[in-house]
Order: C-alpha cells, then structure tokens, then sequence
C-alpha cells in the first residue's frame, strides 16, 4: 500500500494535518500498512471478507423482497483516537447522557423544565415518540436510557459534533467487537506495542447494566434479549450480544404476560422474566397499548412494567430525548440540571416549527440537511447541495405541511479518512458512533463504530445505504 | 431447560431437511422410471405423477399453478418451484430460516451445510445443473442432508435440542416412508401385471434406499407384502415407520424424564400407541384392510402426533391453564402460528 | 494519579416534604495539588441546578425540590487528578515564632478562633504547650500533636455526633475523623498556629488500610510560613499524599459540610451515603 501519493482535503483529516504531515498517533499503524505489499494485502483483504461471510455478519436491507444479506464493508485501515481526545470525548458523552436521563426523568414527572421555559412545552408534547401514559410512572433506578448509541462527526477543524443522540434501541456495537476480533486475526502485526484499548468487556457490561434494573434487587434475575425476530436487519447483532451474555434470546411470541408478570415459554414449562433488553421500538412492544396490529409484541408486557415486576432496557419513551427537534435543547438541558457548559458541541440546528427558522430553512433549502424529526438511519433526509429540483420542491411542501416534523442544519464537513478503494488509499467521510452503557456506574467503550460512506463525497454512512465500517483504536496513552 | 420457540425450530428445521431429502428420492427415482415406462411407451406423464401429487398432498395446488400442464412441469413444481410452499426449495429454504433463528443452537459445520443446501437449490449453478444433470442434481440434495444429519450427529451435544432435532427428522421420516408407499397403494390391489409391479414397487424401494435390506432378508423376487412389511414393521431398517417410532417415542421419554411404557403428555401417548400398533401387525392386516386406508389411518395419527409434540412443548397450554386458570388464552395458538411479518426500523 | 469518587446520598422521608433546599459542597477543588476533570452533580427528582462560588472559594451547588417528595438521591461523580505533596520543601526548622507575626496574625484571623465546634479550652492549650516545649520547629510540633492526638483518641463511630464540640471530644476521646480534624484545630490554633477545616474523599490502595474512604473524609490544613497550607490527616496520622481530595473549606464543619439543607415537612428521615474512591 503506497501512502505518498495519499493527500488530505480542504477538511478536516483523521491522517494527516494540513501540511500533509501524518499525525503522530497514526505513524505506527501506518508505517505498518504501508509495509504491505500488494499482494500481501490483497491476501488478507480476501480472508477478511471471508471470515465476515462465514460468521454470516450481516445486515438485511430493507425494501428488498428476498431479504437479502449482505456483508458490511469493512475497511481495514483502523481509525485512530488518541487517548486526549478520548477523554474529551467520554467527558462529553456521560455529561450527556446523564442530562438526558434527567430530562427523561423530569418529562416524564414534574416537567419542571417546561414549567421554567426552558423547553417550548409543544417540543416535547409534540415529539411521536413521547409517552403520555408513562407519566408519572417509575422506572427501576430512575433510568430511561441505559444503552446509548452518540453519532459524532468533526468539523473542518477537527471538533468533534454530536450529530444525533440515540436513545431508543442503537445498534452497531456487535460490529465494533467483530471488526477488532477480525482485525486482530488478519493484522495481528498491527496490534504489536499499539496500545489500543481493549473493547471485549463490553457483553459483561451491558450484562452488568441489565442486572443493575433488576426489580426487587434479585441479584440473580432472569434476563433476556426481546429481538423482532430472525428478519430484521439488526438479527445478526441481538443474536450475538444475547450469546455473548449468555442469555436467552427471545421473540415476541416467546414472551407471555399473565397478571402482571412475564413469562418465557420453555421446554419445561414457564419461566419468570425480570429483565428484557429490548431490541425493538415501543411502537411494537405491546399491542394492548401501543401499535394494534403488532404482533412482534407481548399483550400486557407495558403492565407488567408499570407494576414493576419487569424491567426493560431502555425504558419506554426514550424516542422523545433522541427526536431531532429535542437536540436543538441538549445544550439549554445540560446548563439546567447540571449547571454546566456542553463539553461536546453539536451541530446548530433550525427548526421549522420556528417561524423564523422555517423561513430561513425555505429560503436556503439548497445549502441545508433537513432531516424528519423522527427517522432515523438517513432515511427522510434531504442534503441540500446534492439534492435535484424536484427533491427540494418535495420537501419545501412536507416542511409547510407538518413543520414539526422537520428540523434543518448547514452542511457540515464530516472528517475524511483514509480508506482502500480499489487498492488505493483515498479518502472518504467517516463518522463516529460510541457506545454508552448507564447502570451503577457510566462506561463508554473505548471505540466505538467508524462508519465511513464508501461513495466519493458522500456523507450518508449508514449501512443500509452504501456505508462500510472501520476499526476504532482508542490508544490507551 | 430451552425455550419452547427454539426446540419448534430445531424440530421444524430437520423435518424440512427430511422432507426436502426425501422429495427428492422421489422425483429421481419417478424420474427414472418415467423414462423408462417412456421408451416402453406406457402411459403418459402425468398420469405416471399424479399419484406422486396425490400421496405427497400437493394435487390442488398443483392444480392452480398448472391447468394446463405440459412435460416437465410437475417436476420442476416439485423442486424448485418457489410458489409451491410444499417443493424442495420452499423446504430448504424454511429449513434455512429455522436454521438462521437458532443459529446460536447448532454448530457452525451444521449452519454452513444447510447452506450450502440453499445455495444449490436457490442458484442459477443449482438450475444449471437440474437442467443438464437432474441424477446428480438430486443426488446431491439427499447428500447434503444426509452429511447434514452425519454433521449434527459429530458436533451437536447431546441435550433436549439435539432430541428435538431426531425427533422432527424422525417423524418426517414415518410419513414420506408411509407416503411412499402409498403411491404405488393403487397398483397394490388392482394391477396383475407382475413384471410391472415388480418394476414399480422396486422403484419404490429406491427411493427409500432399501433395497439392499430388501434383498437381504427377502432375496430379489419382489412383492407388495414383503415391501410393506420392511417399510412399515421392520425393526431394523431405518427408514421404516415402525424403526422411525420405536426412535421417536425413546427421545420423548427422554425429553420428558418418564420411564418407557408410561407417558406423561399427549404426544407420548400419540406415539406409544401408533408403535403398540405396529408391534401387534404385519403385512396381512394392512392388505385386509386396503394399502390406502391403513396407510390414511396412519398419517392422521403421525400427524396429531406432531401437533401433540407442538402443544406439549410449544404451545403450554396445559401449563398455562393449571397454573393460571383465570388467564384467557382464546387465540395464543393463531398468535403463534401468525406470520411474523412485520419488521420496524433500527436506528 | 487518576482518582474517580463516586458520591452518593440518597434521603427517604417518612412522609412527604416540600420546598427541600439544599447546598452541596461536593465539588473537589482545583489548586496545584489536584486538578478536577469531569464532574457531575446530578439531582432526583430533576430539577434546576444552580452554582456559586462560597466564601473560601468552594464550589456550592444549590437546589430546590417544590412539589411534595418522599425521596432525593444526590450523586456526584468526579475524576480527579492528584499529584505527590512535595515532602522535600516542607521547611524542617521554621520557628514557631515565624507563624507570630501581625500580617498572619491578620490575614488568618478567623483561622486562629476559638469558634463554634472548635473551642480551645485551657485543657487543649495546656496538651499543645507541652507538645510544643519538647518539640522546636512548627512542622515537628505538627507532627507532634498528631501523634498526641493518636495516642489520646480512639477511632468510634457512633460515638459523637454531627455537632460536638472538641471540649466534649477531648474529654472523653472517642469519635470519628471531624473530631479528629477539630481537635487538631483547635491544638494548633491553641499555640497560634492557624489551622482550617478539609472535607474530602481519600482513596485506600490497600483496602482496609485507610480510615475514612467509605464516606467522605475529613482532615486539616495547617499553615506553615514557607510552605503554605500543609494537609495533615491527624485521623490515620500522616501528612495527605496524593490518594487525598479535598472537596471543601472552611474554619470548620460548618463551613464545608457536604450537604446541607432545608424542608417543610415533619417526621423521620432516613440517609444512606456511599462513597467510592477507585484509581482510573
């Protein structure tokens, strides 16, 4: 692999500064992957991909009848996080989600922050995924988001912007784990004095915080991983996670709730469940009280909750801390319960249920990233500079019809990042999703998933739409 | 101790397997005679496949997709048609999809046959070859599940999902053998042409790889009653139905705990029954009673021994009764059996 | 060394409360010792933060919970960077008579009181002068009367209470790291040595070594002309190192107690407090 002919941008680049010098933490890694050669290369490239084939790591794309599985592109040229801007990024990230779960806490009792005005009280009333029924109800330790998935990017100076909060059901974290376990078996050179930081304790963590919500204390609670089942495009990773903590992986149908408490159907007859790790939105969780004519759910689950004899992971209602038009207030949630400044800036958002934003958002449509307030995984999204005459007049339409619905932010230069595209190093737009695990103590796991959009100029990473992934090395020093 | 969902996959997972197996034992082998009764110049086509729809209950739908059939088509609904919920592929695929839910529950050698299955019936290489080489084709299906039960038997443990596992394979086993034989029940009672039923019912042997135990314990001269007699009470051959039971009905006791000869649910009851039949009956009996009707008699009752297998262990509706009685369970069976259709959005 | 201290104090009221008004001093501080990295107070139920900075420089966090509550759960987290306390320029010969002079006498006014929990009786100048006859420098006298205090008290939770006094500690000795601190106060104020009050968290490597790490600690700081404010923790008898964190100041318990507060209700209460100090 030849690195010389590698060049930065007029952005921000993970590699090399602006002189086109390579940063100081990236000198190891690279020297050694320079050291390749290409046949070397191409060799391990093949065995990487297979070795993703044969664990059958894959996602489902939607709107695709067959269901069909792909592998996720992996690009082996690791993300490097030096362990200063770690720490940057940790401190942000837990003062983060300690405020949205105090929010949570508060909208779903008090409201004191509305009372106060400090939040419009029609952000949050006006949010599809708040849950008046849930106010006013307890939740074990007074905890709604408990496994949180922070999407950051870096501006052109290289500041680190949350860019969404998601507080629901995040996935990737089975990729974070399974990227540095192939990598270690393919480069294990690479690793040798890198001081990377370890990411495997994160299944005995997330056991930890599930174990922690355990109603009545049990110290010994029956746990179990709630999927949607073997179609959806996330399968492969609640399939791992629940093998990886070594419990149950159930459906729906698996579930039963009789008078308040909920039971596995087993071999050898009904079992008692206390926590479920819920993989699947509130939308689907019970038809008596959410969606009808979901069948993925368990009738009398949401009873069982509110009674105390089941705890879930996340709470209900997290959707309304993770709708775009709540981040717009993150900043004014972290001055008011913690009576601090936001350690990790975002990215500046209009709202279109702003009279004066929806104007300004209607009249530089061209230049803006709208997004649906409550979509996520790039879908509903409208990036502006890229977007044909059509596009725009479409959504010029859908933000005077629900303005609620649509928040607008400039472009923002992701970071790029060096990745093998055809067998050449070129550089192409990463982001950064760490995960955040809240129980008796806060951890954020050190790395996290680089997603990186493998098409020229893109910035949409997700998988469903043309993203591959990277490793993330956290350097311990 | 497994989840109820798990051991339903597992079960469903190999008696698709057996079924997608034995499918093919059967188009092979009415292949092959066909094309010999063709060059003898007997009858035609699809009077020679009809039989084979009706014994493997798939006449009406064939029906529906084909009014107007013409050469090729039967087979080609048996094996790969996708609309046919019922032909090789649909089979290997819903196996697949069982395999893909418990995927964490068998071993990878296992996942990476079954596979290697689906790509061969769900690939273009796969209908090239049908289409070039239809032996081989088919060969290679009742191989694959073969190295696939081989496979399970060298890396899977010994625990309630390998016996849930035998237990589906088992029972499938019972009925394609019992249905075998019931394509040919016609020709039992109301062919005299010796030399043909010698032909037909040594296909049917075939097809259930039994001709050389056939041989073994009855020399070559064939006849209907010493067929019945190996595939239906035989102790020793494996794909008998009577050899499928005595095995079914040991892994239910084995699952439950209880002592053989007694029971403790409705499926070992279902079973013990069926094999106290088969131990008091031979061949006379059936061909007293008619070929066709006993062998009726006999589907009926592996199947409710299947659904007995679903209730006691799937279903708990005896569990949930004694335990909750005030609890209404009036649709848990449709909510079970519902498609689960309905997928949502990750972030 | 990286030191996080997890700080948690949760209160349940017989029956419900209103108007529940509290100050934290639970904020480690930030001088050429330690240096404070993330730091989170956060309230149940949520409400409204607020921060000023006390007299002595303390950080306060304060708050109010209006409506009718049964239950408050404070819980602090913070990381904290310690560094070595430099043993080598703790001046071994200043006299006492360099701690005399008027502008000390001054500026360290309230330092030198006998005030509040800390009264110097002639019982306690009396132990402190015959410490400081045999010893010379003020930095053995320290020492000095740390041993005296080591030899004198016995470490009994539950003996005393929130305010007692060093008079009623130092006749019958027995007591928790407060009456430590005081006392040693008070002994060093005795003899004109100002001495100020440290609330804190120490860290215990050893586990069961370390007196105080379960909850959070208390020791002193004694001025020494030269040096400046010196850490001693008379209660596990040694000069603070760098498992110490110092999370508030002040003349005494008063100026620097953890929680305090205010509410509108009657009948019991109940407080559960868990401190744990672990290296990062």
């Amino acid at each position: 692999m030849i690195l010389s002919d590698y060049k930065g941008a007029n952005l921000f680049d993970e590699l090399v500064d602006s002189s086109g010098t390579i940063r100081p933490y990236y000198r190891s890694v690279a020297d050694k992957l320079t050291g390749l050669s290409p046949e070397e290369l191409s060799q391990k490239l093949r065995s990487l991909e297979l070795l993703f084939l044969k664990q059958g790591i894959t996602f489902t794309v939607y709107g695709d009848e067959q269901g069909t599985e792909r592998v996720f592109p992996f690009d082996p040229f690791p993300r490097v996080v030096p362990a200063h801007e770690w720490e940057h990024i940790e401190a942000g990230l837990i003062q983060r989600i300690t405020a949205l779960n105090l929010f949570l806490y508060d909208v779903y009792h008090e409201q004191r922050i509305l009372k106060d005005g400090i939040i419009p009280p029609e952000v949050v009333f006006g949010a599809s995924h708040f849950r008046p029924e849930f106010v006013g109800v307890s939740v074990p330790k007074d905890a709604y988001i408990h496994v949180c998935g922070t999407d950051l990017i870096r501006d052109s100076d290289g500041r680190y912007l949350v860019l969404e909060d998601n507080g629901r059901c995040p996935s990737g974290v089975s990729y974070v784990l399974e990227n540095r376990a192939a990598m270690k078996r393919v480069f294990p050179q690479l690793f040798s004095a890198s001081g990377v930081r370890p990411v495997d304790t994160y299944p005995s963590d997330l056991l930890a915080t599930l174990r922690h919500i355990a109603p009545r204390e049990n110290p010994n609670p029956t746990m179990v991983l709630l999927t949607p089942g073997v179609h959806n495009s996330a399968y492969f990773e609640h399939s791992f996670l629940a093998r990886q903590m070594s419990i149950e992986i159930v459906e729906g149908r698996d579930l039963i709730a009789i008078d308040g408490f909920v039971y596995m159907r087993t071999t050898r007859g009904l079992r008692q469940v206390d926590v479920i790790y819920r993989r699947i939105d509130d939308d689907f969780l019970d038809p008596q009280v959410f969606r009808k004519d979901s069948c993925l759910g368990v009738p009398g689950l949401v009873d069982a909750v509110r009674r105390g004899n089941v705890a879930l992971a996340n709470a209900i209602g997290t959707g309304v801390a993770d709708d775009k038009v709540t981040y717009a207030y993150v900043p004014e949630m972290i001055k008011y319960y913690l009576c601090q400044e936001p350690i990790l800036d975002q990215v500046p958002t209009y709202l279109a249920w702003r009279d004066d934003d929806k104007k300004y958002i209607l009249d530089n449509l061209p230049k803006l990233v709208v997004k649906a307030a409550n979509e996520s995984g790039g879908y509903g999204m409208l990036i502006g500079p890229t977007a044909t005459t059509a596009q725009l007049a479409e959504f010029r339409q859908k933000i005077l019809l629900t303005p609620r619905n649509y928040i607008a932010q400039p472009v923002v230069n992701f970071s790029q990042h060096p990745t093998l595209i055809d067998g050449c190093l070129e550089g192409r737009h990463v982001d950064l999703r760490p995960f955040v695990l809240w129980g008796d103590t806060v951890k954020v796991l050190p790395g996290g998933l680089t997603r990186v959009a493998l098409k020229r100029g893109s910035i949409v990473v997700n998988s469903s739409q043309g993203g591959g992934s990277k490793d993330t090395w956290v350097l311990a020093s | 101790m497994m989840l109820s969902r798990v051991a339903d996959h597992l079960y469903w997972m190999s008696r698709q397997i057996e079924r997608a197996e034995n499918l093919a034992r059967l188009v092979r082998v009415s292949e092959e005679m066909l094309l010999d009764d063709e060059s003898l110049g007997r009858g035609s086509a699809q009077e020679y496949w009809d039989p084979v729809l009706t014994a493997t209950a798939m006449e009406a739908t064939f029906r529906s997709l084909y009014p107007y059939p013409e050469q090729g088509d039967t087979s080609n609904f048996l094996t790969l048609d996708g609309r046919n919920p019922d032909s090789i592929l649909s089979c290997v695929r819903a196996a697949r999809e069982n395999a893909r839910s418990v995927r964490d529950k068998i071993s990878d050698e296992m996942w990476t046959e079954i596979n290697a299955l689906y790509m061969l019936v769900n690939s273009p290489e796969g209908a090239l070859l049908l289409a070039r080489s239809p032996h081989s084709f088919y060969e290679k299906i009742i191989t694959s599940s073969m190295l696939f039960d081989g496979i399970t038997e060298a890396t899977l443990s010994r625990d309630e999902g390998w016996n849930f596992l035998q237990l589906g394979r088992l029972l499938e086993r019972a009925d394609m053998t019992s249905r075998f034989l019931d394509i040919r029940s016609k020709s039992a009672t109301s062919s005299g042409d010796s030399a043909l039923e010698s032909l037909q019912w040594g296909a049917v042997l075939r097809a259930c790889s039994a001709h050389a135990s056939y041989r073994r314990q009855h020399g070559g001269e064939i006849s209907v009653e010493r067929v019945v007699d190996l595939l239906l009470f035989s102790n020793e051959f494996p794909r008998s139905v009577r050899h499928c039971l005595r095995r079914a009905d040991e892994i239910l006791h084995d699952i439950s705990g209880t002592p053989t000869g007694r029971y403790s649910n409705a499926s070992e009851k279902i079973t013990g029954a069926l094999l106290a039949r088969l131990s008091f009956a031979g061949p006379s009996e059936v061909m007293a009673r008619g070929l066709h009707a006993y062998i009726d008699e006999l589907q009926v009752q592996l199947n409710s021994a299947g659904q007995a297998v679903f209730e006691s262990y799937v279903l708990l509706p005896g569990e949930i009764d004694r335990h909750f009685p005030r609890h209404s369970r009036q649709d848990s069976l449709s909510d079970w059996q519902r498609e689960q259709q309905q997928q949502q959005q990750q972030q | 060394m990286k030191l996080r201290i997890l700080h948690r104090t949760e209160y349940r009221y017989a029956s419900p409360i209103r108007n529940n008004t509290n100050e934290l001093r639970v904020t480690p501080l930030t001088n050429h010792r330690q240096k404070l990295g993330l730091h989170l107070v956060r309230v149940l139920p949520a409400v409204r933060m607020r921060r000023y900075p006390d007299l002595y420089r303390n950080t306060v966090h304060l708050f109010e919970v209006e409506e009718m509550h049964k239950e408050l759960a404070v819980d602090v987290s913070s990381i904290v960077e310690t560094f070595p306390t430099p043993i080598a320029a703790i001046p071994r010969d200043c006299p006492l008579s360099a701690v005399k002079v008027p502008e000390i006498v001054e500026s360290f006014q309230p330092y030198l009181l006998s005030d509040g929990p800390i009264r110097i009786t002639p019982e306690i100048w009396r132990a402190a002068v015959d410490v400081l006859t045999e010893k010379g420098d003020v930095f053995s006298v320290i020492l000095g009367l740390m041993d005296f205090i080591h030899q004198k008290c016995k470490y009994v939770p539950g003996a005393t209470h929130i305010g007692t006094t060093t008079d009623e500690f130092f006749a019958k000795p027995q007591g928790v790291c407060q009456d430590y601190a005081h006392l040693l106060i008070a002994l060093c104020r005795a003899i004109g040595i100002p001495g100020r009050y440290i609330c804190g968290y120490v860290y215990d490597a050893k586990r069961g070594d370390v007196i105080g790490s379960h909850a959070s600690h208390a020791w002193c700081e004694i001025w020494l002309p030269g040096y400046g404010w010196l850490g001693v923790d008379p209660t596990n008898k040694t000069v603070i190192h760098e498992a110490y964190v110092a999370s508030a100041v002040g003349r005494d318990y008063r100026d620097a107690t953890p929680i305090s507060g205010s509410y509108w209700g009657s009948g019991d209460r109940e407080m559960r407090v868990t401190v744990h100090v672990e290296a990062k």
